[in-house]
């Protein structure tokens, strides 16, 4: 049966088991059908009763999430002061003898930055000015760190804005320091893999030790303040069965808001280390057994790719006009480094911070950035509108496999449980991924667009 | 060598920094760029202090020294901070 590749579909269906889940993302609507009724909501003839009700709903027209367009108005002014890190975590690029470059922003750079940011919240009507540091490890440049928090908050509070300065972390520095981020910091998304044995095998310091003590201090001490702590776990072969204990220590030893879960992307490097993305049936079922407990503790479990209040363009920062600052003074869209997005083809960069004049910002470069296509693929899954593609460097990149990878299929199954238990079915959904036939058939289907799938019986 | 005083406690606002003095029963809020220069003088000392005003304030550095030795001026007679011989 030919499929329609590359058109947005309003109606999905997957497989649970035997019955379908039928779901209009941009209506917010979804149903439970057996196959029958499947092939009647495929058909274009006038339906009735309930299943008529349901085809209403399913058909009407939901508007898509718009893009951006004209100025940029920044979801955040993103801070890199170096791409240098204290650490040495075997699956990235970024740590202490590694790739990245060595070089280190100017702070009169940074305060130029905060002094722009600042003035284009008020000229486009934004309430608030909100930094998020990246790196590398941003804290180990202590000086630019201070220098940008204190001038944000002077800025703001002269602006009459409120402030929000967030940032990625590895939580590996000095008690004082952790404090100080206590104190000022509104948010901090800090990597804790989980239990010491994996946490220190994949985090470790450059001459081998761990760095869990340090991580789990500054933990607490995140915990004991006003901050919204993220504890961000990095999911391999090697700690995928132990979220759900994971999740119940984190809770209960310390205080985080969220839990975030993020999957290992394959590199040279994490093959090196002999790590392994986990298998995407193994992770779904135990990322959702800790999402549980983690419910039990009134703590938000985040897969990012999972269902969302409303649909969206992207799920990170790409696409949503966020400035990020490199040492260098570029202005991209994507944290991550220059050359990993040009081996895809990509182009991230927006602008320059030029001295005197702020950040100087490319139109044609912000509309490609807020324009990015989807791969086929996507345009074929029900999380179209939730997953958006995922990270458009490492997943959805021009020329990415137009196969089912490992984290559409993990994505596809935790999605599908979600709007199940949303719809009050939640036994059903344990038992279609207990059962590993209809699990896959599900994470693998080639295409959901209810118009053109290939039906079962 | 600069310290704040044994009776002292500090809270981080939004817009700056209240300082309190139990045993006095006294509390003042400072504001920016003085609520830098607080934080920082909890960390470092006076000179490194005055070049991070200077940048964070936009002052020369004849200014932010100004800026930082009439802050614990006033600070030490408050009572929030104590100046000892020694150090910076």
């Amino acid at each position: 049966m030919a499929a329609s590749t590359t058109t947005d579909a309003a109606v999905f269906a997957v497989p649970v088991l035997d019955q379908w889940l039928v779901y209009a993302p941009l209506n917010e609507v979804a149903g439970l059908v057996n196959g029958a009724a499947l092939r009647k909501l495929s058909g274009a003839q006038t339906l009735d009763g309930k299943l008529g009700d349901l085809a209403e709903s399913l058909r009407s027209n939901g508007a898509a999430p718009r893009r951006r367009q004209g100025v940029a108005r920044p979801i955040f002014l993103g801070l890199i002061p170096s791409r240098l890190c204290n650490l040495h975590c075997v699956y990235c690029n970024f740590g202490v003898g590694g790739e990245a470059p060595k070089d280190r922003m100017d702070p009169a750079m940074a305060v130029e930055a905060v002094d722009w940011i600042g003035r284009h919240a008020v000229e486009t009507g934004d309430d608030t000015l909100a930094i998020h540091f990246f790196g590398g490890e941003p804290f180990v440049e202590w000086d630019i760190v201070e220098i940008v928090t204190h001038r944000a908050r002077a800025v703001a509070a002269s602006l009459g804005l409120k402030v929000h300065l967030e940032a990625s972390s590895n939580g590996v520095y000095p008690e004082e320091r952790a404090r100080f981020i206590a104190d000022h910091f509104q948010a901090i998304v800090l990597s804790f893999d989980g239990f010491p044995e994996v946490h220190d095998r994949h985090r470790p310091h450059a001459d081998g030790k761990g760095s869990f003590p340090e991580v789990a201090r500054t933990a607490k001490i995140f915990s004991d303040s006003q901050l919204e702590l993220c504890l961000r776990i990095c999911v391999t072969e090697q700690n995928v069965d132990d979220l759900p204990e994971i999740v119940r220590w984190f809770c209960t030893d310390f205080r985080p808001a969220y839990i975030d879960f993020e999957t290992i992307y394959e590199t040279d490097l994490s093959t090196k280390a002999g790590l392994k993305p986990p298998d995407p049936l193994r992770f779904s079922r135990s990322y959702l057994q800790a999402r549980e407990v983690a419910n039990q503790f009134g703590v938000v479990a985040n897969y990012a790719a999972d269902l969302q209040q409303r649909p969206r363009n992207s799920f990170c920062p790409v696409g949503q006009d966020a400035v990020i600052l490199t040492p260098d003074l570029r202005v991209s869209t994507c944290y991550l480094l220059e050359p990993d997005w040009q081996a895809r083809g990509l182009d991230m960069n927006l602008g320059r911070l030029e001295p005197g004049r702020g950040l100087q910002l490319n139109q044609e470069a912000l509309d490609r950035a807020r324009n990015l296509p989807l791969p086929p693929k996507c345009h074929r899954c029900f999380a179209r509108w939730s997953c958006a593609g995922g990270c458009k460097v490492n997943h959805s990149h021009p020329g990415c496999t137009d196969e089912l990878d490992d984290f559409c299929q993990q994505t596809r199954l935790i999605m599908a449980t979600t709007l199940l238990e949303k719809m009050g079915q939640s036994a059903l959904a344990a038992r279609m991924l207990d059962d590993e036939a209809a699990a896959m058939a599900l994470a693998k289907q080639p295409t959901d667009v209810l118009t053109t799938m290939e039906m079962r019986a | 060598m600069i310290r704040s005083a044994p009776d002292t406690s500090w809270i981080v606002q939004a817009d700056g920094v209240v300082l309190v003095n139990s045993r006095r029963r006294t509390a003042v809020v400072v504001r920016y760029p003085e609520a830098a220069v607080w934080d920082l003088l909890t960390r470092h000392p006076v000179a490194e202090v005055t070049r991070k005003v200077a940048c964070i304030a936009s002052l020369e550095r004849e200014e932010a020294e100004r800026v930082v030795r009439s802050a614990i001026d006033q600070w030490v007679a408050q009572g929030f901070l104590r100046e000892e011989a020694g150090g910076g």
